[in-house]
């Protein structure tokens, strides 16, 4: 579980620390920065567990504009069934020569060092906290995404997974495809705008074969008629998600539709409630905005199941939304409040402003009544 | 029938959450249940619920089938010093009172939902003093789980039980019957 990040010089983020528990919904205006973290967290996970290099990652445009400055910082603080990780990365840019490298990366567990990268220079240390080799590394690449899995390093490379095992999305249903294509190795991440949802539910249903029956009661619920879903093959190494319904009181049998001919909605119903109940390695899930495109009778039965769901098939939820309903139901227990000057730099609280009384949370947000 | 079922108002997440909890062993899921908006913050939450009562109240009698549970702390007072509370509200508010043919149950635990909690993690308790709050508001699960159990399977509370409990299993038969 992400319990703290922190990042310095990037975009609308200076000097700005977020602390999460196992339920979080970011709240706050327009512009204030809520998108940013996920944004921020997911360029992380590129770096760390996908390998991406440091350039194609964080480009210099998204320095703090106001702030005249050529290093950025990000820091994690993670707590797993395997200890208390905190990793810092520290990114130095040459804005004259389009640049950038990492300039400092480290990663403690249980707050004893198990990775140091510094001026170019790594230094690995085994799972027993004892010092291992230390090599030249190349400063356009995060060492722990580099990093080969062996048996000595498992403290590293299992902080590596808990970060790629981050969902963090902004759904779009209406360019969600429909079709996995592809059968060769494993899924890696699930898109920003979860695109690619099908080719994670692909591999996640095969791997939770067991949960297929709650995910399919949900549905069945929020989506009057949902029998069931498949994967029917469409040629080549490819797969195309079919749901079928039937029509109350008809014998005859079901309708299968393609996954592209519901609609928005029931696409979003679908991806929402696959993820809290198919996510068989415990992600932390981070969404933006989920209650878009939702009926308004669906958002509190898809949040009151999440919120159950934390603890179980999911390890965290950290949800950024504007929606009256979730404000009410989880925004006085769980909100972070975000606030921003103008182009200032956020500040986040996780105890809500000065209320007026006597009013729900969202008739104080939308009125902008907070102190 | 179509639509929420019960209206869960109460006073803060860890009281929604026991609740859905508690509710869903018997099959009441959460499409089943809406939360009325939770208070918050700088909020009482004892009072947020009584100036909700009346406008719930006045709405499952005009709707059909469904059913008000207002899960309210006593704190200080008695249970029915708490209930008596609710209805001066209804008063103020110009809506009849309740009367036992309305689709209501108001459960009153005393002092507070921790005291219920430490009694069913097998403790005696004094419903007077104060229990502390739950590390994590899931934590609860193992409460609903326990509360269920004795409610259905053995359909009998342990003694010594807190009055407020047992008050709350007799209204809460009208729920369940």
């Amino acid at each position: 579980m992400l319990t703290r990040f922190y990042a310095d010089n990037f975009q609308c983020l200076i000097n700005f620390e977020l602390t999460l528990d196992e339920q979080n919904v970011l709240l706050g205006g327009n512009g204030s920065g809520k998108t940013t973290v996920l944004d921020a967290l997911r360029r992380i996970r590129a770096l760390v567990s996908r390998g991406d290099r440091v350039d194609e990652v964080f480009p210099a445009r998204d320095l703090s504009l106001t702030r005249n400055h050529d290093v950025q910082r990000f820091e994690l603080d993670l707590q797993s069934e395997g200890g208390f990780y905190q990793y810092v990365v520290v990114i130095e840019h040459d804005r004259g020569n389009q640049k950038m490298r990492i300039g400092e990366e480290s990663l403690c567990h249980d707050r004893k060092p198990i990775f140091e990268f510094r001026k170019g220079s790594a230094q690995l240390y085994h799972d027993d906290y004892t010092e291992g080799p230390s090599y030249p590394f190349d400063w356009g690449l995060s060492g722990i995404g580099a990093l080969n899995a062996r048996p000595d390093n498992t403290r590293v490379t299992g902080f590596r997974n808990e970060v790629r095992d981050f969902i963090i999305a902004s759904p779009c249903p209406p360019i969600f495809e429909s079709e996995a294509k592809g059968n060769n190795g494993r899924f890696d991440t699930i898109e920003w705008s979860m695109r690619n949802f099908v080719e994670w539910y692909r591999d996640a249903a095969q791997e939770n074969m067991g949960a297929i029956g709650k995910l399919f009661e949900a549905l069945g619920e929020a989506m009057p008629g949902f029998e069931s879903m498949s994967l029917v093959e469409a040629g080549e190494n490819s797969r195309v998600l079919k749901v079928s319904f039937r029509k109350a009181g008809d014998a005859k049998g079901s309708t299968r539709y393609s996954f592209s001919q519901l609609s928005d909605g029931q696409r979003m119903l679908v991806a929402l409630y696959s993820l809290i109940y198919l996510s068989e390695r415990r992600p932390s899930l981070f969404l933006d905005e989920p209650d878009n495109y939702l009926a308004l009778r669906e958002i509190q039965p898809w949040l009151a199941a999440a919120a159950e769901r934390c603890g179980d098939s999911l390890e965290q939820l950290a949800i950024v939304s504007h929606h009256p309903v979730t404000i009410d139901y989880l925004g006085g227990a769980s909100g972070r409040w975000f606030s921003r000057d103008g182009i200032g730099p956020v500040r986040v609280s996780d105890k809500p402003p000065k209320l007026v009384d006597g009013l729900a949370l969202s008739e104080i947000v939308a009125r902008d009544w907070q102190e | 029938m179509k639509g929420v079922r019960i209206v869960l108002l109460c006073e803060d997440s860890q009281t929604d959450s026991f609740v859905r909890r508690f509710l869903k062993n018997r099959n009441w899921g959460h499409r089943d249940v809406v939360t009325a908006p939770l208070p918050h913050g700088s909020q009482s939450g004892e009072q947020w619920v009584r100036e909700r009562y009346p406008h719930e109240l006045k709405a499952v009698r005009a709707r059909q089938g469904s059913l008000l549970l207002v899960v309210v702390d006593a704190d200080n007072l008695t249970t029915n010093q708490r209930r008596a509370q609710l209805e001066d509200q209804c008063g103020k508010e110009g809506v009849p009172g309740r009367v036992p043919q309305d689709p209501v149950v108001v459960i009153v635990p005393r002092r507070n939902i921790e005291t219920w909690f430490a009694y069913l993690d097998g403790s005696d308790v004094d419903e007077h003093r104060r229990y502390s709050k739950l590390a994590k508001v899931r934590d609860c699960e193992k409460h609903a789980k326990e509360l269920y159990i004795m409610c259905h399977e053995r359909q009998s509370l342990r003694d010594p039980a807190p009055s407020s409990l047992r008050e709350a299993c007799d209204e809460y038969n009208r729920l369940a019957s």
